[in-house]
């Protein structure tokens, strides 16, 4: 029943964002953190955009994975997808190895961030794992 | 009735005339370049990306602008430059033409022609036609001809080459048909053979891609990683006929490129010049294992899973020379695990384990 729901909702949101196509959607979703995060002075608040950014998407990806009609090929573009944010995740902050990013670099950090994405995007990830991560993202925020 | 029938009528042929030839080609078949430039653009794809300021752009524009800019300035060159466009129709169900054409001749726009592609054909064969209808080069020094064939787009798959094109999702467009059709477009000149193959893609610089190309062009400038959407920059055409060896005009052409990619790129920049000569020797020797790879690859139903990385991590025989006939120029990504990466072999190869499935849930 819940498969059911789901696949009822994503269909009738689709017309919502047939509007402008989910790549076009995702892809300026990161240049408007990034263009508030350049024009943000202080950079506790630069670092709080990008978290939130990067949170926000790792859990609508979180919730799409779920979604019980992904073939094999969705899901590994998503996976590879949820890698790169994830590594931008722990480098922002220093984890997993990584040096956190330093102040004076959380422009460049943006930036780094809308560029590899942009690519990435256009490679990794299918129609419909776009589609389902921008419904996501504008049903949970 | 008659008259609103007349009027659809007429709308739709004055939306399909938009040709726009500005000299008689007889004339102009007089006046004769020393250089001919084909700028392949394409565009019935995903090609938006952002600038530093955060405009939205879209890639196949902004080269278009440049293209013709670099045009402009040519005045020893016959340029081409062919846009391929999404499909689109007006008043809901008449098609729109899907290409053009802007034909420069010494810096001056000689036509511009709208025309449909017609995917049915060999790959670019309507433009070799057009190439050969239109071009004339001066063939009394034929050696010291210059001719540059210019391609931007999205990676050419060497494998799964269906969705390439948004609007023509169920034709494939792999590296085999590129090449078929560089040899078509070659064949349009006397010396079937361009000087130098640009490939502003992402994830070309292979030894596959390379192996398929090189006996169409002397020298081959492509991108073995990721390539940031503002692409290679090409007015560095411009100054073509200022140098006799096409070695030193390809290699200090990459160098402008890369200089101009330098100034805003924060991912990865890796630009190759290929010698096809000198690198016959790698390919042969690197060849046999990297096709094995590619045949694997192509018959997994886990084929996504393949991933490209240097070849100078990947298992090629020790002999290989990988070094032999390539410049590269390299800047590592500003962040991410290879931005201590200080060396790049100017090579990528496929990384695939038949046995691995990711395992998602």
């Amino acid at each position: 029943r819940a498969s059911l729901f789901i696949t009822i909702l994503v269909l009738l949101l689709i017309q919502a964002v047939n509007a402008e196509e989910p790549e076009v959607q995702l892809k300026n979703y990161f240049n408007n953190v990034a263009v508030k995060v350049k024009n943000t002075i202080d950079p506790v608040e630069k670092r709080e955009l990008l978290n939130t950014m990067f949170k926000k998407v790792l859990a609508s990806i979180e919730v799409v994975k779920d979604y019980p009609f992904l073939t094999k090929k969705n899901l590994a573009g998503i996976s590879i997808f949820q890698n790169s944010i994830q590594e931008k995740y722990f480098e922002l902050n220093g984890m997993n190895g990584y040096q956190k990013v330093a102040d004076a670099n959380l422009n460049s950090f943006a930036s780094y961030t809308v560029q590899d994405t942009e690519q990435a995007l256009t490679i990794t990830i299918t129609l419909l794992g776009l589609i389902l991560i921008i419904l996501a993202l504008i049903i949970l925020f | 009735m008659n008259k609103y029938i007349f009027i659809i009528l007429a709308l739709f042929f004055i939306s399909c005339s938009n040709n726009n030839i500005l000299f008689d080609n007889s004339f102009l078949q007089k006046i004769k370049s020393n250089n001919s430039i084909i700028y392949i653009i394409h565009g019935d794809g995903d090609y938006l990306f952002h600038n530093e300021e955060g405009e939205e752009l879209f890639a196949d524009e902004e080269i278009l602008k440049q293209a013709k800019e670099t045009a402009e300035k040519s005045y020893d060159s016959e340029v081409f430059i062919f846009h391929f466009k999404k499909k689109s129709h007006s008043f809901l169900f008449f098609p729109d033409k899907n290409a053009e054409l802007y034909f420069y001749k010494k810096g001056n726009l000689i036509l511009e022609e709208n025309y449909f592609r017609d995917l049915s054909e060999a790959t670019f064969k309507k433009e070799s036609d057009l190439v050969k209808e239109y071009s004339s080069l001066n063939n009394e020094n034929i050696n010291q001809q210059k001719k540059v064939l210019l391609y931007y787009g999205h990676e050419i798959p060497e494998f799964n080459g269906e969705s390439y094109n948004s609007s023509y999702p169920e034709k494939e467009f792999t590296i085999n048909e590129f090449a078929n059709g560089t040899s078509l477009l070659a064949s349009s000149y006397k010396k079937n053979k361009f000087s130098l193959i640009v490939l502003s893609t992402c994830g070309n610089g292979t030894p596959g891609v390379i192996s398929k190309l090189k006996d169409y062009s002397d020298f081959i400038i492509a991108s073995p990683e990721n390539l940031h959407l503002s692409y290679i920059n090409s007015d560095f055409i411009s100054e073509i006929n200022n140098y006799k060896n096409m070695g030193d005009f390809s290699l200090k052409f990459a160098e402008n490129a890369f200089e101009k990619l330098k100034e805003n790129t924060n991912t990865i920049i890796t630009i190759s010049l290929y010698d096809t000569k000198e690198v016959s020797s790698f390919l042969n020797q690197v060849y046999n294992d990297y096709d094995e790879v590619l045949n694997t690859i192509k018959n997994s139903p886990n084929y996504y899973e393949a991933e490209l990385c240097d070849c100078n991590s990947n298992s090629i025989p020790d002999n290989a020379d990988l070094n032999s006939g390539v410049n590269i120029f390299y800047q590592p990504p500003k962040f991410g695990k290879e931005k201590n990466k200080l060396f790049h072999s100017g090579w990528e190869c496929w990384k695939f384990d038949k046995n691995m499935s990711i395992n998602f849930r």
